[in-house]
């Protein structure tokens, strides 16, 4: 049968025969229109009866197996076709896609991903002008930020001295909450120094935290177990501003049923100069320590998670390519494609996407940030936190869009595609120090590769969503997987590790194809298709795991 | 602070050290390629110049055919990383040439003229990168270049630094370390 007569006959038969169910190719509103093993695909009314392949040769006579990203596979047979008149009505003959018959929205080569089982409102885009002020401050800045939240939700302690006992109320069924210190009048020290790590960051965090019952759910003097995983709260602590948010771990999802134990928590307020001024045996031989310095505390609760929720996203465009303008409107649709990669790899953590404001940044912010950002720097007062403080208020995630990004300490420069403010990123504060991440968007031009189906490693536009995915994972409290050298794996219990026994090349880095046993999720070598993996890899998939994906929607700014 | 015990281990920032340097058991050219390939991965921190040099000049000619094909322009600045690592006798030469080639990518040429800092020393640093600064035609590449050789040779090169920047933001970090010279 030529190609081209395929979907004609096919319609033919379909009119002579309206009991019967449809063939592949033929008109179908739902999936039981169709015959054994087909199914309805169907973005335009009617659909089309069709089947996943894998290759060409799985596709009948007549047909042709399509890269076409959807909610059946990433793969479908669809008609083949000469011209428009081959197809049915509403489907065009997409060269791009083949020579196959398909809706005319899907073939731009820049496919909309549809997402099973979610059913999200469209996501709106947003200018939201410009951020930061018109001049470069002259010093560097530290500032206090409200969070956005409110009502009973919010407990604003206030200015508290290192070393004060607070207390704090958690009502009844809470499933997550949020600690924020944030360092006043910049009174603290960044660093102190450690006789045997040398200069480390004065961490912001508390000394001991207890539930009603005098449970302990944190303590800084406590070895932390091998397995994170079983621990209440993991921190990865930071200056100036940081926060902890429980749950964070598999133990911590434990509260999940009832939730938190309502009642009067107390907490320690501290950081490492406070330890090491208080001679605190772990800081034995310190130097920097100090004892009158405050911190802004504010908690934030939040009843147990439902199964989905909506995220909004900042985008801050700090690049000389773009403006929140030109992206928003962006003929070449790399930015929506992006946004289709991030909105499919979040689908699998029950997440919508709501809002995404882009902003603009003033000239100096351009010239100062775009390619200047080095990754290495941990200082508050280097180029990134004090580019993170140009972030609006608000519960969106900030993501920050440069033209490069360095890692410059010495024999280890190079290249990097991302980095993250803070694990976790201050919820609802945006303009810390710490809230934000950012990304590499140099590659979202780069389509030369990308074909229907999304390509996280080769096409540009997806390249640029998974790791906008990846750093916004690390906002919301998400550790990688598996370090580069699996020394240490994130505090959840389902997700797959890759332990330095899987590197079969034995150089000491565990790359894609040594972690993709993924025949379990108790699989020793596996992991590299989950979007918190330490490297995109031909493996990855941008995969949550349940329990991530709970920790995900328990976070304070998933609504 | 035993929180520091956790904070030391996790790489949310790029800077943990480099782990030692081993080679990779690398048997033939297929095999040696996909070695390479996963190196350029995209991730948070870069490739050590150790794990590069691990992998012998065989490396060469693999890490210059990506730098020119049509990868991302992450991906082949990563090639040119590993370029640098290797420091063949050619490559100052090359990455001179990618520096002023407008048809590559930002992420190649900022990485090349890092890199051509990095394989210079003092002494011919402002021949080196001058050239750069007077005839990158994107300011981000040349205030780059700039901003090197403020840093490192500021006594010779901060009248070009002025000459070129004055009027122009992106240099603004470059002429602030020629500040007081």
């Amino acid at each position: 049968m030529p190609r081209a007569t395929f979907l004609l006959l096919a319609t033919a038969l379909a009119a002579c025969s309206s009991s019967r169910t449809a063939n592949l190719g033929e008109n179908c509103t739902v999936a039981t229109d169709c015959g054994s093993g087909l199914t309805c695909y169907a973005p335009i009314v009617p659909g089309v009866c069709t089947q996943a392949c894998a290759n060409a040769s799985s596709c009948p006579s007549g047909s042709a197996c399509a890269p076409l990203v959807t909610s059946v596979g990433n793969q479908l047979c669809l008609g083949s076709c000469d011209s428009n008149a081959n197809c049915l009505a509403g489907y065009t003959c997409c060269g791009a896609l083949g020579n196959v018959c398909a809706p005319a929205d899907r073939c731009s080569g820049m496919l909309t991903v549809i997402i099973p089982d979610l059913n999200c409102t469209p996501r709106s885009l947003v200018n939201g002008g410009v951020a930061g002020p018109p001049a470069q401050p002259a010093s560097c800045q530290k500032p206090v930020v409200s969070t956005t939240f409110n009502g009973a939700q919010l407990q604003v302690l206030g200015a508290q001295t290192v070393g004060n006992v607070i207390k704090f109320n958690v009502p009844a069924g809470t499933g997550t909450i949020s600690i924020l210190q944030q360092v006043v009048d910049a009174g603290a020290p960044d660093t102190i120094v450690l006789p045997v790590a040398g200069t480390v960051p004065n961490a912001a965090v508390p000394f001991l935290l207890s539930g009603p019952d005098g449970g302990v759910f944190y303590s800084d003097d406590v070895v932390p177990n091998t397995d994170l995983s079983v621990m209440e709260v993991v921190l990865a602590p930071e200056a100036t501003a940081a926060a902890m948010i429980l749950p964070n771990t598999t133990q911590a999802l434990s509260h999940e049923a009832g939730g938190y134990p309502a009642g009067t928590w107390t907490m320690q307020v501290n950081d490492y100069a406070y330890e090491c001024a208080h001679g605190d045996p772990t800081t034995i031989g310190c130097t920097g320590g100090k004892s009158t310095q405050q911190y802004d505390i504010q908690i934030v609760t939040k009843p147990v998670m439902g199964a989905t929720g909506t995220l909004d996203f900042g985008f801050y465009i700090v690049s000389d390519n773009w403006t929140a303008a030109s992206a928003i409107a962006d003929p070449t649709e790399v930015w929506r494609r992006t946004l289709d990669a991030i909105a499919s790899i979040y689908a699998h953590a029950g997440i919508c996407l709501g809002k995404i404001t882009f902003y603009d940044v003033p000239a100096w912010a351009k010239a100062a940030y775009a390619t200047a950002v080095n990754a290495n720097d941990a200082n508050s007062c280097g180029t990134l936190d004090q580019m993170f403080t140009l972030g609006q208020p608000g519960g969106a995630i900030p993501i920050f869009f440069v033209d490069d990004i360095q890692a410059s300490a010495s024999a280890n420069a190079g290249v990097v595609v991302g980095i993250d403010g803070a694990i976790p990123g201050p919820p609802g504060a945006g303009g810390t120090v710490h809230s934000g991440a950012l990304v590499n968007v140099s590659n979202i031009t780069a389509t030369t590769n990308c074909v229907a189906a999304t390509s996280f490693r080769t096409c540009g536009p997806d390249e640029v969503g998974y790791i906008t995915s990846h750093e916004a994972g690390h906002y919301l409290g998400l550790f990688h997987t598996t370090e580069f050298d699996g020394s240490l794996f994130d505090p959840i219990g389902d997700t797959s590790q890759c332990a330095l026994s899987c590197d079969t090349d034995k150089d000491g880095t565990l790359t894609g194809p040594e972690c993709n046993d993924d025949s379990s999720t108790t699989a020793s070598c596996g992991g590299a298709d989950n979007t918190m993996f330490w490297l995109i890899t031909a493996q990855a998939q941008g995969l949550f795991s349940p329990q991530q994906s709970r920790i995900i929607r328990a976070n304070p700014v998933v609504y | 602070m035993i929180s520091l015990l956790l904070m030391l281990m996790m790489t949310h920032s790029a800077a943990k050290p480099p782990p030692a340097a081993k080679a990779p058991a690398v048997r033939s050219d297929v095999e040696l390629r996909e070695v390479i390939e996963s190196y350029l991965d995209a991730s948070e921190r870069p490739m050590p110049d150790a794990q590069w040099q691990a992998l012998g000049q065989r490396a060469e000619p693999i890490l210059r055919e990506i730098v020119s094909g049509d990868a991302l322009p992450t991906r082949r600045a990563r090639a040119v990383n590993g370029l640098v690592a290797l420091a063949g006798q050619s490559t100052p030469a090359m990455l001179a040439e990618f520096s002023l080639d407008e048809a590559k990518p930002l992420s190649v040429r900022l990485a090349a003229v890092r890199g051509l800092s990095r394989l210079t020393v003092d002494s011919e640093l402002l021949a080196a990168l001058r050239p750069v600064v007077e005839g990158a035609k994107d300011p981000r590449i040349s205030s780059t270049a700039a901003e090197l050789i403020a840093q490192r040779v500021p006594e010779s090169g901060c009248a070009l630094v002025r000459a070129k920047g004055a009027s122009d933001l992106h240099f603004q970090r470059a002429l602030s370390a020629c500040e007081g010279r």
